[in-house]
């Protein structure tokens, strides 16, 4: 994959991005569940905690650290514009099935009548089962880096000189997901107990 | 169906009358009622029957194909002068090497031949279906009067207002009306699918003859200043790499309003132009020499160009002064990716490996702006040179295109009043960059025209056909709603071939979908599953 330049005015994009998904509402902890619960306090590693509320969850990407109940609906929803060609895959090896039930993905635009707004977001819900560990690994591709993870990924896309991008490995990031500039691995660590 | 009044003149157009004779086919099996049903029926014969004189249609069919020996012959002709070579003392009034020449009127013979072929093809195909349609119009309209009669005069206040009606009597009647019904039924049936076939055959012909009509290159310049063989040559000039017939370096366009703007120079300007042109290396600098004139450039403009492109490489002007490269097997269909529901047959399109692409690398929202900026460097190669060789125009260096790219973009977001931080742009923004960016290079301003049905889109498809087949751009809005909400996207229609639109997406690629996908939903082939439908076009005007 060709090394690119730093990304002009992501910064701010991604600021706006992260008040859209909900990562602002609790004081950027990216937590946007209905009720304002521990992620106010939380910084982006600490543990969370969900609300208790009948409505399902949603943490966000400051928040891959969860503690939930078993029986409780939850989504980890993460910024993701359809205007801007990204997308999130649940990767490999997925979370345990004994502990946390996987239901799929969901997108859900930002609603904007403006062309190219990139508020949007994509969730992945899940329900607690059992007490125990699972991790949930979500691989980001940015437009053009990756088309998914394991075999289906067509990456060859990418702008390689040769032409012979290599789809893995991503790396495993921490940061915020425009702060990168290629595809990579984001774990959230989910405690059911 | 609450009448026949043709509101707001629903039925003056064939997609209209389509879409009329279609509701008609599910509400008719309907109709509760004798008067209900005589309503309904009328409101079916008010529609127009298919228009179109066959034989006429046929005639001039029959004259194009009789055109297309004679073009072959030319074609052979010049062909085996071509092959047997010429000295390249001869030259043309702008040194064109006379073997250059000879191959271009070969090749000018060949797509004279295919133009006849074609409009001749696409002639006897319309009086064809046309033919057959009218019958089958006919056919229904008979039945729908055959209805009418069943089922006699409207039943007046008085009838209506009758007390005394005997069970036998009741079922006498709903025995004649389910008659009546069925045979109607038939008939709107008959009458609908002749008006669907009239009015794709009618597309799919005008769709045809305005592509060949445009493929006629080099008959659009009509300048008094150039000679026959400079403007065949103009014509005939392709970009290096990519498919020639897909790369020509003049659109139709340009090649009217460069012959034009030739014949206004004064007569000093047309001398210091003559001189460039003579003194260009290649057909490929000449034929950029002149895009440039036609899009809208002075000659002390295009002087300071030619100084900075002077001698280059076809693959370096192709490079830094064309955007788009279309590959010759970019129509090939392999498929959609069944994650985003694109196309898998993509073109990436970049300068030096660094796509065309808004923010750069796709991270930002400013697709309004960036299609546009791709759009006018597609039409002015002194733009485009300025956005990838810099100021000097000599620069090859991919971080610094980025860089002029992604200001550019911004600079043109900023005059649509878009979003902050680079973020979304609504349709007046847009109505305003794309007449202020890229009006004055094809010399046509845009109207917006929302498309948010399957008929309106249907209805502007031969505009939008036409605008490409000649070079000017369409800007298409795109959205979906997924949960409920929006998400929006704007792309660039740049090309057609047959039935199937080319679109440039900012992320700084191309493809081509179908014109079904254009109208029933199917964009998410040019980006993604979440953005489905064409809502928005701007069509430029005469």
């Amino acid at each position: 994959m060709t090394a690119r330049t730093p990304l002009l005015g992501a910064a701010a994009a991604l600021a706006c991005l992260l008040v859209l998904t909900g990562c602002g509402k609790g004081g950027g902890t990216g937590h946007s569940g209905p009720t304002g619960t521990p992620g106010e306090t939380a910084r982006p590693s600490a543990t969370a905690e969900p609300s208790a509320t009948g409505k399902a969850d949603e943490y966000g990407i400051e928040h891959r650290s969860i503690t939930v109940e078993p029986g409780e609906k939850f989504a980890l929803t993460v910024p993701s514009a359809a205007t801007l060609g990204e997308h999130w895959y649940l990767a490999d090896p997925e979370p345990d099935a004994a502990v946390l039930k996987y239901w799929g993905d969901r997108a859900t635009g930002d609603g904007s009548d403006a062309d190219g707004s990139t508020g949007g977001t994509q969730s992945f819900d899940f329900t607690a089962l059992a007490k125990g560990k699972a991790a949930v690994r979500l691989l980001h591709c940015p437009l053009h880096t990756c088309t998914g993870p394991g075999p289906h990924d067509r990456s060859t896309l990418g702008p390689t000189p040769d032409g012979t991008a290599s789809p893995s490995p991503y790396p495993t990031l921490t940061a915020d997901p425009h702060s990168h500039v290629g595809a990579g691995f984001y774990v959230f660590t989910i405690t059911v107990r | 169906m609450t009448g026949f009044l043709n509101p707001l003149g629903a039925l003056d157009s064939p997609a209209g009358r389509r879409s009329w004779l279609a509701d008609l086919v599910e509400s008719i099996p309907k109709a509760g009622s004798k008067n209900d049903l005589l309503d309904q029926i009328d409101g079916a014969l008010f529609v127009s029957a298919p228009v179109g004189d066959t034989a006429a249609l046929e005639s001039l069919g029959k004259q194009y194909r009789g055109q297309v020996d004679k073009a072959g012959d030319v074609h052979d002709r010049a062909n085996k002068v071509a092959r047997k070579g010429l000295p390249e003392v001869w030259v043309g009034d702008t040194s064109v090497l006379a073997a250059d020449a000879v191959g271009a009127a070969a090749r000018a013979a060949t797509k004279m031949a295919e133009a006849f072929q074609g409009g001749a093809k696409a002639l006897l195909a319309l009086a064809d279906v046309l033919g057959h349609a009218q019958k089958q119009d006919a056919d229904g309209r008979a039945k729908m009067e055959q209805a009418k009669q069943q089922l006699g005069p409207k039943d007046s206040f008085f009838d209506l207002g009758r007390l005394i009606e005997t069970e036998e009597e009741k079922a006498e009647q709903e025995k004649a009306l389910a008659a009546a019904r069925t045979v109607a039924t038939d008939g709107v049936g008959l009458m609908h699918k002749a008006a669907v076939a009239a009015d794709d055959a009618v597309r799919a012909a005008a769709r045809d003859l305005n592509k060949w009509a445009a493929e006629a290159r080099a008959g659009k310049m009509h300048s008094g200043q150039l000679t026959a063989v400079d403007q065949l040559m103009l014509a005939d000039t392709s970009g290096k790499a990519g498919a020639a017939d897909y790369n020509e370096i003049l659109t139709a366009n340009d090649l009217e309003r460069s012959g034009r703007a030739m014949d206004k120079l004064s007569p000093a300007d047309r001398t210091r132009m003559d001189q460039l042109l003579a003194n260009a290396k290649s057909p490929q600098e000449k034929a950029y020499l002149m895009k440039a004139l036609a899009a809208g450039h002075g000659v002390d403009d295009i002087e300071t160009f030619d100084g900075k492109i002077h001698g280059k490489d076809p693959a370096w002007l192709q490079r830094h002064l064309s955007p788009i490269v279309t590959q010759g097997d970019s129509l090939k269909d392999e498929g959609t990716d069944p994650g985003s529901g694109a196309n898998v047959n993509t073109d990436l399109q970049s300068f030096d490996g660094q796509q065309w692409s808004q923010g750069g690398d796709g991270s930002e929202g400013t697709c309004v702006a960036s299609s546009t900026v791709t759009a006018r460097a597609m039409a002015d190669p002194v733009y485009a040179l300025g956005l990838t060789g810099g100021p000097s125009g000599q620069e090859d260096d991919p971080a610094a295109f980025r860089r002029r790219l992604v200001d550019e973009q911004h600079r043109v977001h900023q005059e649509g009043h878009g979003g902050a931080n680079w973020n979304g742009m609504d349709l007046g923004g847009k109505t305003e960059v794309v007449n202020k960016e890229i009006s004055p290079e094809t010399g046509s301003s845009y109207e917006l025209h929302e498309v948010r049905d399957a008929d309106a889109r249907r209805n502007v498809l031969p505009d939008i056909e036409k605008a490409v087949a000649e070079g000017k751009p369409v800007p298409i809005g795109v959205e979906g709603y997924t949960d409920g909400k929006r998400s929006g996207h704007a792309m660039m229609i740049i090309g057609q071939e047959g039935d199937k639109l080319q679109i440039y997406n900012p992320w700084g690629q191309t493809t081509w979908v179908s014109e079904d996908d254009f109208v029933n939903g199917g964009m998410a082939k040019a980006s993604d599953n979440q953005l489905p439908d064409a809502y928005a076009v701007h069509l430029p005007q005469d």
